[in-house]
């Protein structure tokens, strides 16, 4: 007599189970965003950076810049400060590891597809 | 005049080029397969598509730095490469790690097993034409990525592991959930195991398929899973321990999972149950992992040293050799992948099979390109492309020493 194999069971009982996936770009809720995910770069407290250059030192991708202080920046200790070319970086945290004052921090925001390079500079 | 009974047909030879893109795996490589009628006669193993210079990168950069870059060189078994180098990098030093770091690396290397062998029997699956299970296996592989992506912050890269010790803590609450979520892997892992044992769809494709006898799988230094399903004893974890593997062995409680079949299905069969093995190491690194700090300072300037680490990733044995020469930045630093290894095996896997079996054949050595390709030079300037000798890659590379002599 043919018998049922392995997997019949659990097909039939995946028929009435809820869905695995969530329809993303449309639905976002039942996304597992975990706490401390690491996602886009962000120059968290300007006031504490003294432009050391340590980041873009030990920055394995050479995502870091240090451009000098625009007018409406903060005016760090020695005229610099960084930015993050987002489509350079690889998102490895070393940064923020390294810094000794806690000025830069990954934040959860994952959604990181722009149109131009230029976009992709964090300030 | 013969009848067309009793007339003799001999197909002709004929040669098949697979590739460049696998058709198991979707990566860079090709085969050119000879054969008669629907037999395989011979095979020829052509790779080097996808050289990323990454050694060569890496002896530019700092040890630091390095551990990222070792990291990118596979997607799938992140975290070994990631670990391996960090371990390498603490031999040269001489330098301790605190226990608990010691825990913590071995059990993301565990977790990086598990998710690895999950996704290897999917795409196993998926080669057999098996689609429902790929599908349910996949989503099940979840519950580990899923951890992973809590302890460390990332799905794929995880980069635990840094210069004397890890990088993260683990939290009591993580902790609840990661043995919550193993005794359901677990469950569904036993299932995985009767599927792939019980269900004639998966078993009758695989059985006897791809035969890897033990002794030639000694002698082309087959490694990991692949020797494993031949009745070779190679595991790093168990031959020379290092990290927590050291405490763990000392239990007894684990055993090397071995299979004498010798075909895909007896690789299929030793990666199911090692998953299932994995599962109760990381329950028993979890268990039992001590309070402490996670990192001792290592000073960044590594003295001059020489040495090789090992580690058995989920492909097989994975090699980081290290010339450190009292600088932040590695003299030499050569990775070993066991995609590498595996290949010489594969050519003689594939003779005498059906040539509807290749890329299971292909599939069942879990191959990794990108760990494993070597040179080719792309010039930008005029578009040209070609492929490199190593005679004619070392007359170039020391000319190129001698242009750009190292600064002391």
């Amino acid at each position: 007599m043919a018998r049922l194999g392995k997997i019949q069971p659990e097909l039939m009982k995946n028929v009435r189970s809820k869905q695995a996936t969530v329809r993303y770009p449309f639905v976002k809720a039942g996304i597992n965003v975990p706490e401390g995910l690491r996602a886009r770069w962000d120059y968290k407290m300007p006031e504490r950076c003294t432009g050391c250059k340590i980041c873009e030192r030990v920055c394995p991708a050479e995502a870091i810049e240090m451009i000098k202080c625009r007018p409406e920046d903060f005016q760090t200790k020695t005229g610099f400060r960084p930015i993050c070319h987002l489509d350079r970086c690889v998102i490895c945290g070393q940064c923020v590891e390294s810094c000794p004052r806690g000025v830069l921090t990954l934040t959860d925001s994952f959604e990181m597809a722009f149109l131009s390079r230029d976009d992709m500079i964090v300030y | 005049m013969t009848s067309a009974g009793k007339r003799i047909v001999i197909p002709p030879r004929v040669t098949i080029p697979i590739g460049p893109q696998h058709p198991a795996l979707k990566e860079p490589g090709m085969f050119k397969l000879t054969v008669e009628g629907e037999h395989i006669v011979d095979a020829v193993v052509n790779i080097g598509y996808n050289h990323r210079s990454i050694e060569k990168i890496g002896e530019n950069n700092t040890h630091l730095q390095n551990l990222y870059l070792a990291s990118r060189i596979c997607g799938i078994c992140s975290a070994t490469h990631n670990g391996n180098y960090a371990q390498a990098v603490e031999f040269a030093a001489e330098a301790e790690i605190p226990e608990r770091a010691k825990f913590i690396r071995t059990l993301i290397w565990e977790l990086d097993r598990i998710h690895s062998h999950i996704l290897w029997l999917g795409v196993a699956f998926h080669e057999v034409g098996f689609d429902t299970a790929f599908m349910l296996s996949w989503r099940d592989r979840e519950i580990v990525m899923d951890m992973l992506e809590n302890i460390s912050g990332n799905r794929i890269h995880h980069d635990m592991s840094t210069i004397g010790g890890v990088r993260r803590n683990i939290s009591d609450v993580q902790k609840e959930q990661m043995l919550r979520g193993f005794d359901k892997l677990e469950e569904r892992m036993a299932f995985y195991r009767d599927v792939a044992i019980h269900e004639k769809t998966f078993w009758n494709r695989v059985d006897g398929v791809g035969m890897l006898e033990a002794p030639i799988a000694k002698k082309t230094s087959a490694v990991g899973p692949t020797g494993r399903g031949s009745g070779l004893k190679v595991d790093v974890r168990f031959n020379d321990p290092t990290q927590a593997y050291i405490p763990m062995m000392d239990t007894g409680d684990f055993e090397m999972i071995l299979s004498d079949r010798g075909d895909v299905a007896g690789r299929a069969v030793v990666r199911v149950i090692e998953t299932i093995e994995a599962i109760n190491m990381s329950r028993w690194l979890l268990n039992n992992m001590p309070d402490g700090p996670i990192r001792e300072r290592v000073r960044p300037r590594i003295q001059p040293n020489e040495v090789l680490a090992r580690h058995e990733a989920p492909r097989g044995e994975l090699i980081h050799y290290l010339v450190t020469n009292g600088t932040n930045k590695p003299d030499r630093w050569k990775v070993r992948a066991p995609t590498y290894n595996n290949w010489t095996s594969m050519a003689h896997c594939l003779r005498g099979d059906y040539l509807a079996d290749a890329p299971i054949i292909l599939a069942a050595i879990d191959p990794c390109y990108s760990c494993t390709d070597r040179v080719v030079i792309v010039d930008g300037n005029d578009e040209t492309m070609r492929l490199v000798s190593l005679d004619n890659l070392r007359i170039e590379s020391n000319k190129w020493h001698k242009e750009h002599p190292r600064r002391e």
